[in-house]
């Protein structure tokens, strides 16, 4: 299961980006997630004139960034999903470097204390990726592999 | 302001931002399509242009952490009764322009709206009132003409009179014509698809039938407007319906105007004229000068589709509708549609819209009286447009003597619309009146198609419930039934218009 | 008789992975020296004061998981392709149906006079940069000369500097970096780690390293003198390909594969940092010893040595430099040779701290470089690796916002609506 962009249907209201960033925050607030928190979305909204889409993770059948992590964070599980485990992140950027998809993003803290990569993890401890309900338009959708 | 003219600064509505709650997370910049907002990099803010804001609410609605308000400048000109702002902007936009003021939606000016001076009754001990969750309630509605008089045949029970085309309503309750051009085409697949899981019609209005709906020919009425746009056999072929469009009440007198901004591809295709060209109907069909130019063109209809589909004539409410009805019905109409001023539209002169035409209210009961007197009430079904708000309204409509109501507004809300009356612009930013492909797409026909299906299951409970309650369990019951309507505060004059007693009596 | 790996570093983890996907049961026995599985690139935090489990790249569970026996600290000296065995330095005999060869590469050590010197230390290995931390700290280092301005020299340099040391670099060219990104990369590299004390001696080398049986000195070509309680060579790495030549495999620039990783020798594959590969940007064979490539090429070796036959795509250079405030990626070729190429430029490194450069050759981009805005460059990576026409959308491709829907829309249905994200999937478009 992955989540799947219509980019027919995408109205780059940002809400996907929004929902993520405060489902994947301690405060479980949108303000606070991006204001004391410092978080940024694993989606990104792309936007190009009257195109629009919100690209996440693929959990690709074969994963660049898996390939190319030196830490051993990045793992593929039974189910097919790529995981990235923040805490074995070093931040070594190659996963940044590799995706196709530019779906891994650095996250270096204002201190720059903290540095490693983050990307979609379909909101495994929520159950429902949140990008998923909080799309006004039905432009993402929950599905199996087409 | 600088570079502008003074006058911009008197700008009616402003965009108010909880800058802390702001995240920068830019959905309004993108949902803006007046050119109020953008995000400055410099300063990592959000910034607006008062001046160009139109009050659509789109950004409000979209902000997610509720940041965003928008209102109304509270810096307002010296209080006058007379020199109202609108009045004094109005002056500056003529001034600065010269052109006509253009507007769109229906009338806002506080005519005075008669539904909300009409009760409906209830029964009680005497004559109890019937329970709709328990008892079958009939809301099926057949437009249409009807017959004089019943045949039979020698037993005494077969019907021998047979009856014209009818079509078949599971609620007096149709979608207005708004044409392909005025609104996105995505509303019209919304309100086709509803009408058909529905059990009810909607209208093409004057833009022509896109390819997309021709599935829909079952629950399509097609609009023959002055301007004919896509116009020809197949069109017509393709329809349960045909509406000859004399007048609309949002501007009655004059024809259909779709500015060429809004003409693309698609629109151009299927009303058959060149991308960017306004498109703009002539006040009058230019091949109906008399009522027996009227009778001609509906019968080349009928002929031309093999009799097999009613004709309805669509003309304003004006101060003479009950006359021109009459005409229309012996001119051979299987349906009278009136409009009335409360009407709305994608494009019109200000002054048109809120100046010209009359209630509804008054026309429905003016028409039902006349059409009666004349004798001609069952050879026309009446249908009345122009600013129903509720199912109570319809209802209130039906008792004066309408035997169905057109909404159009009503569908537009359930699309998302704040009614900030810039439809003619071309920029809806909630994708509704514009096919501008980057705003289109904010129109989820499934979505609408829902909504719409929903409201019409709500609207019907509604009436059935206001049935219920005046013992009534077919709506063939309150047609043109005055006695179940009383009035409040109208005057002597009014009441006799309506054919309505004042409460209390 | 099962698959046998020498190695035991990214190509051979990847060569796992890929033998599990196909077969579950056949045993997997890893040959190495070393005593356990770390990550190459992470051995420079060992100077930043890490400990060795910090640098594990795989655990014991995954070798158990995975059916792999490990013979740990002990070398593979020779191969017998026609019994098919591999003879230890203990003398023990592996056999083996299928044999990876995932010996990597070792520092190259120029031969200036003195080198054999002790305080002289390469950073390739785990127990190296141990032994060097150790000795820094027992003589109470003070100064460091580092030769070779790579990314590993300044790596090292870096840690050391914030460690409090003096540190000099030796640059043989004229820029720091200067094979894998471009001048104003390399300044601006430059000038953050001179922030921290760094110094550069350019068009520079080493003629004589001084001392008595420690390093106390080194001598430049210009006749300058450095003191140097410490001295790290870093000057690039050369594949280990004895092994493989004892079973007289043909090697080139490295061990020479096929598009299946198999060598000259039947049954017999490399991966890694010792052979030779395409690079896709010119097509032509090089050694690139980059861990990205080391895994993907054990990873697809070890498919085709389970019998599915998959061909690899290819190589190109990738580079993260990653210890320094702001990151620097590079894909491809950052520096033209020649006028036939185009450069498009996004220079705003000053106001606004980002720089980006992209490289295009005929329409196609063929390498890029990123400096402290790297947020979503993977996409201009797989540009370069689909060799995808981007004539019309090039003024884009320096622009921090440029992504997928500046793509045409055949690339956004095929990869997202279908999916198609199997590696084959990322071959070059026609």
């Amino acid at each position: 299961m992955k989540v799947y962009p219509i980019e027919e249907n995408c109205i780059s209201c940002r809400y996907c980006e929004v929902a993520c960033t405060m489902v994947h925050s301690a405060s479980k607030d949108p303000v606070k997630a991006y204001k004391l928190e410092g978080l940024l979305p694993r989606a990104t909204v792309e936007v190009k004139g009257a195109v629009s889409l919100s690209l996440m993770c693929r959990h690709c059948k074969h994963p660049f960034c898996f390939d190319s992590c030196i830490s051993g964070a990045i793992q593929v599980g039974e189910d097919g999903k790529v995981y990235l485990d923040e805490e074995r992140c070093v931040g070594c950027w190659n996963c940044v470097l590799v995706c196709p998809f530019g779906a891994a993003h650095p996250f270096i803290s204002d201190n720059e204390k903290k540095r490693h990569s983050f990307k979609c993890d379909l909101c495994g401890d929520r159950g429902f990726p949140a990008c998923v309900e909080a799309c006004p338009n039905r432009a993402l959708v929950y599905d199996f592999e087409r | 302001m600088l570079f502008k003219k003074p006058q911009v600064a008197f700008y009616p509505f402003m965009v108010l931002r909880d800058d802390y709650k702001c995240v920068r997370c830019k959905s309004c910049v993108d949902q803006c399509s007046f050119d109020a907002t953008y995000y400055d990099e410099d300063l990592n803010m959000i910034m607006n242009h008062h001046e160009n804001c139109v009050n659509c609410k789109r950004c409000e609605a979209f902000c997610p952490t509720d940041a965003i308000k928008v209102v109304k400048n509270p810096s307002t000109f010296h209080p006058d009764a007379n020199w109202t702002p609108e009045a004094i902007r109005d002056i500056h936009v003529q001034m600065l322009t010269g052109a006509i003021i253009l507007t769109s939606t229906g009338n806002d000016k506080p005519i005075r709206n008669y539904f909300d001076h009409l009760l409906l009754d209830a029964c009680q001990v005497t004559n109890p009132p019937i329970d709709p969750l328990r008892e079958p309630m009939e809301l099926k509605t057949f437009i249409g003409r009807k017959t004089d008089a019943l045949e039979f045949d020698p037993d005494g029970v077969s019907i021998k009179t047979t009856i014209g085309k009818q079509l078949e309503l599971e609620i007096p309750v149709l979608f207005s014509a708004m044409s392909y051009g005025s609104i996105n085409l995505n509303l019209q697949k919304a309100m086709a698809r509803a009408a058909k899981e529905f059990g009810t019609y909607w209208n093409t209005g004057e833009g022509g039938l896109h390819r997309d709906l021709r599935e829909y020919k079952e629950c399509t009425i097609v609009q023959v407007a002055s301007g004919r746009f896509g116009v020809d056999l197949e069109y017509l072929e393709t329809s349960a319906a045909i509406e000859i469009k004399i007048g609309q009440g949002a501007k009655p007198g004059i024809g259909g105007h779709l500015p060429g901004e809004k003409v693309n591809e698609g629109i151009a295709q299927t009303r058959m004229i060149p991308v960017g060209s306004d498109a703009i109907s002539p006040a009058p069909h230019h091949d109906i000068y008399s009522i027996e130019d009227l009778r001609q063109l509906i019968y080349a209809l009928k002929e031309a589709t093999n009799y097999e589909k009613p004709v309805f004539v669509k003309i304003a409410a004006v101060h003479n509708v009950a006359a021109i009805a009459c005409g229309i019905a012996h001119a051979g109409a299987d349906a009278v549609v009136i409009d009335g001023v409360r009407g709305g539209t994608g494009a019109t002169p200000k002054s048109l819209r809120d100046h010209v035409g009359i209630p509804i209210e008054l026309a429905i009961a003016a028409v039902d009286d006349r059409l009666r007197k004349e004798g001609l009430r069952n050879q026309v079904s009446l249908i009345a447009a122009g600013g129903f708000r509720s199912a109570v309204d319809v209802l209130k409509a039906v008792a004066l003597g309408a035997d169905a109501v057109y909404i159009g507004t009503v569908a537009k809300l359930a699309a998302g619309c704040t009614q900030c009356q810039q439809c003619h612009t071309g920029r809806c930013a909630w994708g509704i009146t514009t096919n501008d492909p980057r705003l289109a797409k904010r129109l989820n026909p499934d979505i609408v198609a829902e909504n719409l299906y929903n409201l019409l299951r709500a609207w019907a409970h509604d009436i059935k419930e206001l049935l219920g309650a005046m013992g009534i369990n077919a709506i063939e019951s309150i047609r043109g039934n005055r006695l179940r309507l009383r009035s409040w505060g109208l005057t002597e004059q009014e009441n006799k218009i309506l054919g309505v007693l004042p409460a209390g009596m | 008789m099962g698959y046998v790996i020498v190695g035991n570093s990214a190509a051979a983890v990847g060569c796992i992975t890929g033998i599990r996907k196909v077969d579950k049961e056949t045993p997997i026995t890893v040959i190495s020296y070393e005593d356990f599985c770390y990550s190459k690139p992470m051995i420079g935090d060992i100077l930043d004061g890490a400990p060795r489990e910090h640098l594990t790249y795989r655990d014991k569970s995954f070798f158990e998981k995975n059916r792999v026996q490990q013979i740990l600290g002990h070398r593979a000296i020779s191969i017998n392709p026609e019994s098919k065995v591999v003879v230890l330095d203990s003398n023990e005999i592996v056999p083996y149906s299928k044999l990876l060869i995932a010996t990597g590469a070792r520092p190259f050590i120029p031969p200036i006079q003195g080198v054999e010197k002790e305080g002289v230390f390469t950073f390739t290995e785990l127990s190296e940069a141990e032994r060097f931390n150790s000795y820094l700290t027992e003589k109470g280092a003070q100064e460091v000369v580092v030769v070779g301005s790579g990314f590993i020299g300044l790596e090292v340099a870096y840690f050391l500097a914030k460690r409090g040391l003096k540190v000099s670099v030796v640059e043989l060219l004229e820029r720091s970096l200067a094979r894998a990104v471009d001048e104003r990369t390399s300044r601006i590299v430059e000038s953050l780690l001179r922030e921290v004390g760094v110094k550069f001696l350019f068009n520079e080398s080493v003629s004589e390293i001084l001392g008595e049986e420690k390093v106390s000195s080194v001598k430049l070509k210009s006749g300058k003198i450095l003191k140097a309680d410490g001295v790290v060579i870093a000057v690039g790495v050369r594949p280990n390909v004895e092994l493989a030549q004892t079973a007289k495999v043909k090697v080139n620039k490295g061990i020479e594969v096929s598009t299946k990783m198999e060598t000259s020798v039947n049954d017999i594959y490399a991966a890694g940092d010792c052979i030779e590969c395409i690079d896709i940007v010119d097509n032509t064979k090089k050694s690139i010893p980059l861990f990205p490539l080391a895994f993907e090429q054990g990873f697809i070796a070890g498919l085709n040595m389970a019998g599915r036959g998959v061909d690899y795509l290819g190589g190109l250079v990738l580079n993260s430099l990653k210890f320094l405030p702001v990151p620097v990626l590079n894909a491809g070729l950052a520096s033209p040779p020649d006028s036939s190429y185009e450069v498009l430029v996004n220079d705003k490194f000053e106001e606004r701290g980002f720089y980006r450069k992209v490289v295009l050759k005929e329409g196609r981009l063929v390498g890029f470089v990123a400096v402290g805005e790297i947020d979503r460059v993977g996409i201009l990576t797989n540009l370069i690796r689909q060799k995808i026409d981007v004539s019309s959308i090039k003024e884009r491709l320096v622009e921090l916002d440029f992504g997928l829907v500046d793509l045409p829309k055949w690339w956004r249905e095929e990869k997202l609506k279908e999916d198609r994200t199997a590696y084959k999937d990322w071959r070059a478009v026609k």
